[in-house]
């Protein structure tokens, strides 16, 4: 015993699927297993961290870890994700999971009330000690509240039955202290995203991870690559897929699961009180979706145009939410706010459509009548008109020069490059551009000083914006999930 | 040589003019203070910008301080350094000049363990004849001072009391158990400070007793004579601006408040900046808080309702068509005074002629009538798509913040809830909304406006629908 289970390689965190009811979705949950295994995974976690472990029964997570035990069906190793914060409650299920099959245990270290060296150190041995399958030490601080010492990991590590340790923190010195004292004794896996080539060319055997539940086959390769000696490889993967795996680490479950709907997965939504627009932020799941389109993952799907009483056919990056038809370009409405920054953020809504429409005709009333304050500028690229031809509005009087330049010169650059962007991805029909056009009323804080940053909001405001526009959204059903939880940030008292 | 404190001492700001000390406005600040009842002035604090001056200027603040105070009001002299060494010419100044007494931060940058911090405070106590006062303000330093130093310093003569800034109740509570006995505590967290005292604290060391000196000593008088239900009382009367003091930028506030007041105190020194951790929006609630409490003059605002023929007339005026056969318009008003919301709406199809006047509006932005789009937060719009048009002129950040907040989201969350109620996928793509809101220009209290908001808009969309538009 101990040392059956091999534990190298890229093992997804999966998800724990849920259907409408809420209840575990078994047949979606399914299906990504097949995504992620078809990629060439060297095992699953099943009821990890973002397999929301936390807000399952502890029948739900017997039947979860049961079905996903059977369903590997022996193909491949099935870590089982066990821990609770009292020792008690994670024997009786590390011993469920041993008895239906699993071939190992991830224990996350006790949470809520916080424990000392011993009472942690304690835990573990009790488990160990009664299962007969090996287990794998968990830390992950942020969502415990504890830092499992080194030292108690030393310790532990000599126990037979205790075979590794899952590291989630983040904490590159804390990583290379586990290195330094257990390099080649023990096991020593990866649970953070962002870091993870690091760790592993660092010394880590291998990655158990959110983003492999998105980016199986990134991963694979990545760990092939190390494997392989080609180090440049690995890193430069890394770095195309760093975007994406910030946001994932950041938003949690809900970002996993918003990834994969994407990706044309089916994963559901997670439990309460998870919810997107929550941590997982409306401006995360936009640029989301706009690096996995860019990384290849979203494809591009046919959807029908209505415009002018014709009808055609038209390739776009179509997610679940797109309606399978779009009309009603007399006005469309799209707003997005971007951040960081305090000062620098910027919150855009535009009008979009037809130039002989509603649109079109505010578009050159604008232009004429020039209000001070809120003049409107034509949008150009490098000296040229976009297309659809747009102008910006600023919605907050101009205070002076800085702000002017801001807005002008810099904002309205990342607002071209939005346009540009759309037309050349396809959420715009090349068709349509010169018949459509924009008015985009821009926010630029008078306090602003950031010109990168303001560029660069602007640019994904934009882009959030005209893709919202384009597709109606919010539509009702996201209304209907969110609306009620909506927090307006100027709506209380100072 | 003084033992002990009790009672209130402003950090008093250093005055800057162009950047420069401003001597004639300390020593008036000095005697503004003293002459509302201070038990003595904190000279070179935090809230003195301490951190920001040089030794000659640190040298200059605390003489003209020395010099402007009378007798029988104490003069304590803040050092904030990092390294022992830095220090100690300060000490010999202060002693020179005859100040009563020391208040010195723990050290910053390099976090300390027990033992450095101990021998920092031990070292300086050696060295020093006057009495000091230690300081625990983590949130500056990164540090706190544990109580188990503050029982070992507490044995040297010369450690007199300690002032802790953290807010930090139990570990107030904790140093008043363990050494309240044998020195002074005193309280640096504005808005602790009436617990404080009650739990046994001796005194305040405060940044707002530059600008409410009278209230905080009535408040100390209060409680030290068992008017404990007045004392709270006017704890709570000020705790809303103590709040909004504490997290809008702290001392930068605090100098364009008494700028409001007429003592011209000038600006923070860089980095610091009004529009940076003070908000332009902040400050007008400040400024608010400010007139509530009579600190500076308020003219009385009154409210006039706008009736439902006053909000046709304007929409007549920004030429909507409201008679047009698919357009129907809906009348809501709701609240008393001065939080009253009255609301005219207008809804028709997008391809329609409302759909053009909805565009014009939308593009033709006027100053401080700038129309906006309904959302319930930033990133998540109402659908239908609808833009609010403010009836008044909004003419400051203040009051732009209750449109871009309050009004936005109440306007949204009724549309919403209407659609999802009643409205197929195909009839909220079709609709367009234009809501006319008269909100007043002093209206304050945002629940109230967020749900008269909520109301008149309910009875609007009743008009407009109910009629089968």
């Amino acid at each position: 015993m101990g040392s059956r289970v091999i534990l190298k390689g890229v093992y997804p965190a999966i998800v724990t699927c849920f259907n409408e009811k809420g209840e575990i979705d078994f047949e979606k949950l399914g299906d990504v297993i097949d995504y992620v295994m078809r990629h060439g995974c060297s095992g699953l976690v099943v009821a990890g961290t973002t397999g929301e472990f936390i807000y399952l029964s502890d029948i739900e997570r017997k039947n979860l870890i049961k079905f996903v035990v059977e369903y590997s069906d022996g193909k491949y190793p099935v870590i089982a994700g066990t821990g609770s914060a009292d020792t008690h409650s994670t024997l009786e299920l590390s011993r469920f999971a041993a008895d239906i099959g699993s071939d190992a245990l991830l224990v996350v270290s006790p949470y809520y009330i916080k424990t000392i060296d011993k009472e942690l150190h304690d835990h573990y041995i009790a488990i160990a000690n009664n299962v007969d399958i090996p287990v794998i030490l968990y830390n992950i601080p942020q969502v415990t509240g504890v830092e499992l010492p080194w030292w108690v990991v030393e310790a532990l590590a000599d126990h037979r039955n205790i075979v590794g340790i899952k590291d989630s923190s983040g904490n590159m010195p804390y990583f290379m202290t586990l290195i330094e004292k257990l390099k080649d004794k023990f096991y020593i896996l990866c649970g953070h995203d962002e870091i993870a080539t690091s760790a592993l060319l660092s010394g880590a055997d291998g990655v158990i991870l959110a983003s492999a539940n998105i980016l199986p086959d990134i991963w694979v390769n990545i760990y092939s690559s190390i494997v392989a000696g080609k180090v440049d490889m690995a890193l430069e993967l890394q770095r195309r897929i760093q975007t994406i795996v910030r946001l994932i680490v950041k938003g949690g479950p809900v970002a996993v699961k918003s990834a994969l709907n994407m990706i044309g997965i089916d994963a559901g939504g997670s439990r309460i009180p998870l919810i997107r627009g929550g941590r997982y932020r409306y401006e995360d799941e936009d640029l989301l979706r706009h690096h996995l389109f860019k990384l290849g993952k979203i494809a591009k799907k046919k959807i029908k145009i209505v415009s002018d009483g014709a009808e055609f056919d038209h390739e776009y990056p179509a997610i679940s939410y797109t309606p399978p038809t779009l009309s009603s370009f007399e006005i469309k409405v799209g707003e997005s706010f971007t951040s960081p920054g305090t000062v620098d953020l910027a919150h855009i809504d535009l009008i979009i459509g037809y130039r002989n429409g509603p649109v079109g005709a505010a578009f050159d009333k604008a232009l004429n009548e020039k209000l001070a304050g809120h003049e409107p500028q034509v949008v150009k690229y490098e000296g040229m008109d976009v297309e659809p031809i747009t102008i910006l509005i600023p919605t907050v009087r101009v205070v002076n020069e800085v702000h002017h330049n801001l807005i002008y010169k810099y904002a309205s650059r990342g607002i071209a490059r939005a346009i540009l962007e759309c037309v050349e991805d396809g959420y715009i029909p090349h068709k349509l551009k010169d018949k459509l056009c924009i008015i985009a009323h821009v926010f630029v804080h008078p306090e602003a000083t950031n010109r990168r940053r303001i560029e660069i909001n602007n640019y994904k405001a934009m882009l959030n914006a005209l893709i919202r526009a384009i597709e109606n959204r919010p539509c009702i059903e996201e209304l209907e999930e969110l609306y009620r939880y909506s927090r307006h940030p100027f709506r209380y008292t100072p | 040589m003084i033992k002990s404190l009790h009672g209130i001492y402003p950090a008093i700001v250093t005055p800057f003019d162009d950047n420069e000390i401003n001597i004639e406005v300390l020593r008036e600040l000095t005697r503004y203070v003293v002459d509302r009842g201070v038990n003595g002035v904190v000279a070179c604090g935090t809230t003195g910008e301490s951190i920001y001056l040089s030794f000659e200027e640190w040298c200059k603040v605390l003489e003209t301080v020395t010099d402007e105070i009378s007798n029988h009001s104490k003069v304590i002299a803040g050092i904030i350094e990092a390294g022992y060494d830095t220090l100690k010419d300060k000490i010999l100044y202060a002693r020179d000049l005859g100040v009563d007494a020391l208040l010195i931060a723990s050290s910053y940058y390099f976090k300390l363990s027990e033992k450095e911090l101990y021998y920092f405070y031990s070292k300086i106590a050696d060295e020093c004849e006057l009495p000091i006062i230690l300081y625990n303000i983590p949130q500056c330093t990164g540090m706190y001072i544990d109580r188990k130093i503050v029982e070992d310093l507490c044995e040297r003569s010369n450690i007199i009391g300690i002032k802790d800034s953290s807010g930090n109740l139990p570990y107030l509570n904790e140093l008043i158990n363990h050494v309240g006995n044998r020195i002074s505590i005193l309280c640096g967290y504005d808005e602790m400070v009436y617990p404080a005292l009650m739990i046994g604290a001796d005194g305040a060391i405060l940044g707002t007793a530059n600008l409410i000196p009278e209230i905080w000593v009535e408040l100390y008088k209060n409680v030290r004579k068992k008017r404990f239900s007045m004392a709270m009382e006017l704890h709570h009367k000020i705790s809303r601006l103590l709040r909004l003091i504490r997290s809008n930028g702290g001392l930068i506030a605090i100098k364009a408040c008494l700028e409001e007041i007429g003592l011209n105190v000038g600006l923070s020194r860089l980095p610091l900046k009004i529009g940076g951790s003070l908000s332009l929006e902040s400050y007008e609630e400040i400024l608010l808080e400010l007139k509530r409490l009579g600190i500076i003059e308020d003219k009385v605002a009154r409210h006039r309702e706008i009736g439902r023929n006053e909000l046709i007339l304007r929409l007549e005026e920004l030429g909507v068509p409201l008679k047009q056969g698919d357009i129907s318009v809906g009348y809501g008003s709701k609240g008393k005074g001065i939080n009253n919301v009255s609301i005219a709406l207008v809804v028709g199809t997008i391809g329609g002629v409302l759909g053009y006047k909805w565009a014009e509006i939308y593009s033709l932005l006027k100053s401080g009538y700038e129309a906006v789009v309904a959302v319930h937060e930033p990133g998540l719009m109402t659908r239908p798509p609808t833009l609010i048009i403010p009836y008044y002129k909004i003419r400051n950040l203040r009051q732009a913040s209750i449109i871009h907040g309050v009004v936005q989201s109440a306007v949204a969350d009724a549309v919403t809830s209407y659609t999802i109620a009643s409205l197929d996928k195909a009839e909220s793509d079709k609709y367009i909304i234009l809501a006319l809101v008269a909100v007043d220009p002093n209206a304050i209290d945002r629940d109230e406006i967020y749900s008269n908001t909520l109301d008149a808009m309910n009875m609007a969309i009743n008009m407009v629908f109910g009629r089968g538009g």
